[in-house]
C-alpha cells in the first residue's frame, strides 16, 4: 500500500485560522481527507492546508485522535476520556466537530459526534431543536397545527 | 506532539457553526427513538421531507433493536414486555409487563400472523383482518378475501422493497384442510398499496399445509414457516416480489434430528434443532443456504428440567448476553450460554395460547390509500405523506438493559 511506503515523519496541518499543528502520521491515519493525500508523496515533511476548520477544533480532533491511536490506553480509559470529552463541549462545539469530521471523512469521530448530538436532543421539544440548529420553521401556524394534531400521541 | 500557535485573530475563537447539511443531520436523527422523532416533523419541512423518507428509513433500518416482546394471548388483552428498563436505574431487574389497548379484541379472540416493520398482523374471531402498529395505536382493517376462515386462516406478512409496498400471503392451512371437505387451497396476495386480493396461478399453491396458530416470519423480503412434508418438518418461504413459495435447504443432519421451531434473531433466519432431552442447538443462516450454529442451549439447569425441546421459543439477545425464552405453559426465562443457566423474567397464568413477538418500535403506517393517491397526484398533500419511517433505540438504550446473571 501508498502509505506503508511513505517516507513521511511529520505532517503539519494548518487550520482555518492559520494555527499550526504538527502531528505524527498515526495521528492522522483517522484522517481519510488528509491520510489520502499524503499517500501520494514521497517526502519526509509536508504541510496541510485545511481551510474549513478552526484551530481550536483541530486541536480538539488530534487530542481524539492521540488518545485513540495510543496502544497503551486500555479500552476503559479511552471511554472515560471519550465522555470527559464531550462533557465539556457546548452544543456549538460539537455542531462544528461534527462539521470537521465530515469535512476531514473521519468515520468513527462522525459517528461518536452525532450520538452526541442525539444523546443531547433526545427527548427535547420542537422549539429546542430549532434553537439548537438555529432552524427557522417554515410551516404557516395552521400547516403545523395539523402537524402536531396528527401526531398528538408523540406529544403527550 | 500536537503545538498549536496563538492564535492571531479573536474572530477565529467563535465560529458560528453553518447550517448542517442533510447527510450530517440524517446521521443524528438515525439515532433517535421514534417517539422524539414524530415531534421533530414538525421542526421544518426538510425534516419532515427527510423523517417520511422511505431512503432514510432503509438506512435505518440497521439501527434498530428489539424493544420489547410483545405477548398475545388468545382471548386477554396484548402483554407488552419492555426490553430496556427505565432511564432511571431499577431495583427490580425484571420488567413489569404493561397490557397493550386494542379495543377491538374485547370480545373476541385473535392470532397474530405475522409481523414486520413495527406492524402486527391480526386476524379477530368475527372475521376481520386487522394491521396494527402499537407503537404510535393505529390500525387499519383490511379487505378479507372470498371463502375466508377467519382465524384458522394462514397469512404471511412482510415488506418488498421492489415495490416499496407491504404484501400479505394467504398460504395453506392445515386446520382447514383437516377440518373441511372440499378445501382448495387458493394462493392470494393483498397488496397495502392496491388494498385488493388478487389470485395467483394454480401452480404457485404449494403441496404443503400450515398450522394456523403459527406466525409468519419475515426477514429480507419473504417469509417464512416452518411446515411438515409427511414426518418431517420443513422450511417454506414466500418471495415477496417474486410472489412465489420454495422451500429452504435446512441445517445439515445426519441423524435425523428435526426443527422445532422457527424464528429470526439478529438478523437470521433461525431453526431450533434438538439432539436430545439435554440441549438444544440454534442454527442461523443469512442467505437461506449456508447455516451456521448460532448457540447451544443445555437444559439440565432449567428450573424445571422436564421440559420438552417442543415447549422452547427463543426470542432475541439482549445486551447482557443472555438469549431470552419463551417456555410454554410457562412464561419468559432469560438463558445465560455462558453459565449455562436460567433465570425466570416473567411468569404467566394462562400461557397456553400465547403467541410471543419480538417488537421494534416504529411509526410506519402505510395509509389506505384514497382515490387522490392512487392518480398519483401528491402535490401539498403533506399529510398524506405515507409514513415509512422505521426507527429504534440505537444501542444506548439496550446498553441500560440491566438484566442481572443470577437465577435466585
Amino acid at each position: 500500500m501508498a502509505a506503508e511506503k511513505s517516507s513521511i515523519k511529520i505532517i503539519t496541518l494548518i487550520a482555518a485560522d492559520g494555527s499550526v499543528f504538527e502531528v505524527e502520521p498515526n495521528i492522522v491515519k483517522e484522517m481519510k481527507t488528509v491520510q489520502s493525500y499524503i499517500d501520494e508523496l514521497d517526502q519526509n515533511t509536508v504541510s496541510i492546508p485545511l481551510p474549513n476548520v478552526f484551530g481550536n477544533d483541530l486541536a480538539m480532533i488530534i487530542e481524539y485522535c492521540k488518545k485513540h491511536a495510543s496502544e497503551e490506553e486500555t479500552k476503559e480509559a479511552k471511554e472515560e476520556f471519550d465522555f470527559e470529552f464531550v462533557k465539556r463541549m457546548k452544543s456549538d462545539d460539537k455542531l462544528r466537530l461534527l462539521q470537521a469530521a465530515s469535512y476531514l471523512n473521519m468515520e468513527s469521530f462522525l459517528q461518536f459526534m452525532a450520538k452526541a448530538i442525539a444523546a443531547e436532543i433526545e427527548n427535547q421539544s420542537v422549539e429546542f431543536v430549532r434553537d439548537y440548529f438555529q432552524i427557522e420553521s417554515d410551516f404557516t401556524p395552521e400547516e403545523e397545527a395539523e402537524l402536531r394534531k396528527e401526531n398528538e400521541w408523540a406529544f403527550k | 506532539m500536537a503545538t498549536p500557535t496563538p492564535t492571531p485573530t479573536p474572530s477565529s475563537l467563535t465560529p458560528v457553526p453553518a447550517q448542517l447539511p442533510e447527510v450530517l443531520i440524517a446521521e443524528i436523527l438515525k439515532r433517535l427513538p421514534v417517539k422524539t422523532l414524530v415531534q421533530f416533523k414538525c421542526v421544518c419541512k426538510s425534516w419532515h421531507k427527510l423523517l417520511t423518507d422511505p431512503i432514510f428509513t432503509n438506512t435505518h433500518l440497521h439501527f434498530t433493536t428489539p424493544t420489547r416482546i410483545i405477548l398475545s394471548r388468545y382471548f386477554k388483552s396484548f402483554l407488552s414486555l419492555p426490553l430496556h428498563p427505565n432511564p432511571n436505574p431499577n431495583p427490580n431487574p425484571n420488567p413489569n409487563p404493561i397490557e397493550l389497548p386494542l379495543s377491538l379484541n374485547d370480545a373476541h379472540t385473535y392470532y397474530v400472523k405475522g409481523h414486520c416493520n413495527g406492524l402486527l398482523l391480526l386476524i379477530i374471531s368475527d372475521g376481520t383482518i386487522i394491521l396494527w402498529n402499537p407503537t404510535i395505536a393505529r390500525y387499519r382493517t383490511l379487505p378479507t378475501p372470498s371463502n375466508f376462515k377467519e382465524t384458522r386462516e394462514v397469512l404471511g406478512f412482510g415488506y418488498d422493497s421492489s415495490t416499496n409496498d407491504y404484501k400479505i400471503v394467504r398460504a395453506p392451512s392445515s386446520y382447514c384442510k383437516l377440518m373441511l371437505k372440499d378445501y382448495n387451497p387458493q394462493i392470494e396476495v393483498l397488496s397495502l398499496n392496491s388494498n385488493s386480493w388478487r389470485k395467483l396461478p394454480e401452480a404457485e399453491t404449494p403441496p404443503y399445509f400450515i398450522e394456523h396458530s403459527q406466525q409468519s416470519f419475515y426477514l429480507n423480503g419473504a417469509v417464512y414457516w416452518l411446515t411438515l412434508d409427511d414426518f418431517c418438518t420443513l422450511i417454506l418461504r414466500f418471495d415477496l416480489a417474486k410472489e412465489s413459495f420454495a422451500r429452504v435447504p435446512p441445517p445439515r443432519d445426519d441423524i435425523g434430528r428435526n426443527m422445532s421451531w422457527i424464528g429470526v434473531i439478529n438478523d437470521s433466519l433461525c431453526v431450533l434443532h434438538s439432539h436430545q432431552r439435554s440441549y438444544f442447538d440454534i442454527w442461523a443462516t443469512r442467505d437461506d443456504f449456508n447455516w451456521e450454529k448460532m448457540i447451544t442451549v443445555f437444559k439440565t439447569v432449567d428450573p424445571e428440567p422436564c421440559f420438552s425441546y417442543l415447549d422452547y421459543a427463543p426470542l432475541c439477545f439482549v445486551e447482557t448476553g443472555e438469549l431470552l425464552m419463551s417456555i410454554r405453559r410457562k412464561g419468559l426465562i432469560a438463558y445465560d450460554p455462558n453459565e449455562q443457566c436460567c433465570r425466570i423474567i416473567a411468569l404467566l397464568e394462562d400461557a397456553r395460547w400465547l403467541q410471543e413477538t419480538v417488537y421494534t418500535d416504529s411509526f410506519v403506517f402505510p395509509e389506505e390509500p384514497s382515490e387522490v393517491d392512487q392518480t398519483g397526484s401528491s402535490s401539498g398533500a403533506l399529510t398524506r405523506v405515507i409514513s415509512q419511517m422505521l426507527l429504534g433505540f440505537s444501542n444506548a438504550f439496550m446498553s441500560r438493559f440491566a438484566y442481572r446473571a443470577d437465577s435466585s
